[in-house]
């Protein structure tokens, strides 16, 4: 183990790593076989430090629990988990990694929850979905489309859209909003892998504000320009980190 | 008894007819409405001859078919693909993009049915707001049409956008023949590289709106503490569009492409200088300070990005 991730683990049982050195100790560990030992030794010389009195250093829990674990049926996301080793038949370290780096993902960008009535989690300035969330009495339509089919519709002509009912938010008469409504499960809406690999690191929080001007923009483009599509496909190009 | 009888008369005969004048020429009482469109007269119209009026049929066509569709975009992200759906209920246009891949996402948009992009000049004048937008693209781009085209195996033209600068980028569109709505458009740079394509690849059962859309919509042109010195030339600044709260965002837009100018005080600013892409788009960033107020710039558009950053700092506030 390299002297910086034994420094980033250090720092990581003190709370004292940010976002960015969390995921690089966690994409590093599963490379590691004496990481989870490591990992040990450190509580153990801090409960030390603390003089903590009921601390047994014979015995080691961690391969006792391991078991334990192994025998359950599904595994439990629990917020104290012990780091487990990435030994094979385990829970895998880097399947652990994997989803506590994909919760953070989503709460970091500001995921858009679809719930019963179509409510949005975003927490986007300036956007006009948290706009026309506030609207009280908004009007909320379920719409249908793939159902508005012509009776004299060609057999070979297929429905465009996915007969999934989506909530469309917004307010009655002439307001021009953009919404953003999902159906089915909440996905992350990060920024965009092209983002990812600039050379200048770019804060996800600022980010979060561009992709926020955006939005604005295409609305405005859409009403300005000669295109009214083009605008609004844009404003949705959001991919998640690394799936390109 | 008699001449003030006719008199009497007179005064509000006189009147009326003057209520009629004014209501016929609506342009130009307020060089910012909009005429009504009355959507049957796209098809009865003849076929189009040149690229301008084609380029103002495919504008009111867009505004006046109902339609869905399946599309794709590919850009430097790869491939989407899209359905679409486009409605007129009551005056209201509704736009849809739902994304078949990946997760279930949806973009409507609500907007004014009939409303158009801005490009009427100040005195009013005769074009509607088509025509004046197909004659503004055309005197900032060189445009070339080519009759044959064949998209999602329908009959297009083609035309192509080169701009007389390399300010902005290269525009294509394909445009349905039977009904001028946009099958395709590609934006290139001026290297001639491919930014991003849309196109449709099938559409379906397009019906023509048996109304007229707009008529009248009158906008606001919001007044700023600030002012942007430099833009490539025939970038206009478009009205606040009705219904919409005023923001600090201004549009600028040559026609075929926009940028969004968004300029306020900030105490403590959240983001840094700089250019960044997202996407297709480009953002750049400006820290200024005025007296004692911190104010930050934030423009965003489709342009190449040392325009944008130009456009960007050449912003004045002026309070």
């Amino acid at each position: 183990m390299s002297q910086n991730t034994r420094e980033s683990l250090s720092a990581l049982m003190d709370n004292e790593s940010d976002e960015l050195e969390l995921r690089r100790v966690l994409k590093s560990l599963p490379d590691d076989a004496d990481a989870a030992e490591t990992w040990r030794r450190y509580h153990l010389a801090r409960s030390m430090m603390q003089r903590e009195r009921s601390v047994d250093v014979s015995v080691d829990l961690s391969a006792g629990i391991l078991a334990r674990l192994n025998e359950e049926p599904a595994p439990v996301m629990e917020s104290e988990t012990v780091a487990a080793p990435a030994r094979a038949g385990g829970i895998s370290f880097a399947r652990g990694a994997g989803v506590a780096a994909a919760v953070s993902l989503m709460v970091i960008t500001g995921v858009q929850f679809f719930s019963g009535n179509g409510s949005t989690g975003t927490a986007q300035p300036g956007s006009n979905t948290v706009a026309s969330q506030s609207s009280v009495g908004a009007q909320v339509q379920p719409v249908n489309l793939g159902a508005s089919q012509p009776a004299s519709m060609m057999s070979s002509e297929m429905p465009m859209f996915e007969p999934t009912p989506f909530r469309i938010n917004g307010q009655s008469g002439n307001g021009g909003l953009m919404n953003i409504s999902e159906s089915g499960f909440s996905t992350p809406v990060a920024p965009q892998g092209t983002m990812a690999q600039q050379a200048t690191a770019i804060d996800v929080d600022q980010l979060r504000m561009l992709q926020s001007y955006l939005e604005q923009h295409a609305q405005g483009a859409a009403n300005g320009s000669g295109d009214s599509w083009m605008p609004l496909m844009r404003s949705s190009v959001t991919e998640p980190l690394g799936q390109r | 008894m008699a001449t003030a009888r006719k008199s009497f008369w007179g005064v509000p005969l006189a009147l009326a007819w003057g209520l009629v004048v004014v209501s016929l020429a609506p342009s130009s009482v307020n060089a910012d409405a909009q005429p009504a469109i009355a959507c049957s007269a796209v098809a009865d119209d003849s076929v189009p001859d040149s690229a301008q009026a084609w380029l103002a049929r495919s504008m009111v066509a867009g505004h006046c078919y109902d339609f869905q569709a399946r599309a794709v975009t590919i850009d430097a992200l790869g491939v989407r693909t899209l359905a679409l759906s486009h409605r007129i209920r009551e005056g209201v246009r509704q736009q849809v993009v739902q994304h078949l891949d990946g997760p279930s996402v949806s973009i409507e948009r609500r907007s004014i049915a009939g409303y158009m992009a801005s490009f009427t000049p100040e005195e009013g004048g005769e074009l509607s707001a088509s025509q004046a937008w197909a004659e503004h693209v055309a005197s900032h781009y060189d445009i070339s049409l080519q009759d044959n085209a064949r998209v999602a195996g329908r009959d297009a033209v083609e035309l192509r956008f080169s701009p007389r600068d390399q300010q902005r980028y290269l525009h294509a569109w394909w445009v349905d023949k039977s009904t001028g709505l946009l099958l395709k458009h590609v934006m290139s740079d001026h290297q001639e590289r491919v930014l991003e394509t849309f196109q449709i690849t099938q559409l379906q059962s397009p019906s023509l709106y048996e109304g007229n859309v707009a008529g009248d919509v009158s906008t606001e042109r919001p007044s700023h503490s600030w002012q942007v010195d430099w833009l490539p030339e025939g970038f206009i600044a478009q009205p606040q569009e009705p219904g919409q709260a005023v923001t600090n965002q201004r549009v600028y837009s040559d026609g075929l492409a926009a940028v969004s100018l968004f300029v306020s005080p900030v105490e403590q600013p959240m983001l840094e200088e700089g250019v960044h892409r997202l996407g297709v788009s480009t953002a750049a960033i400006s820290l200024v300070s005025e007296g004692e107020q911190r104010w930050q710039l934030v423009g965003v558009g489709e342009l190449p990005p040392d325009m944008l950053q130009r456009i960007v700092q050449s912003v004045r506030i002026a309070p």
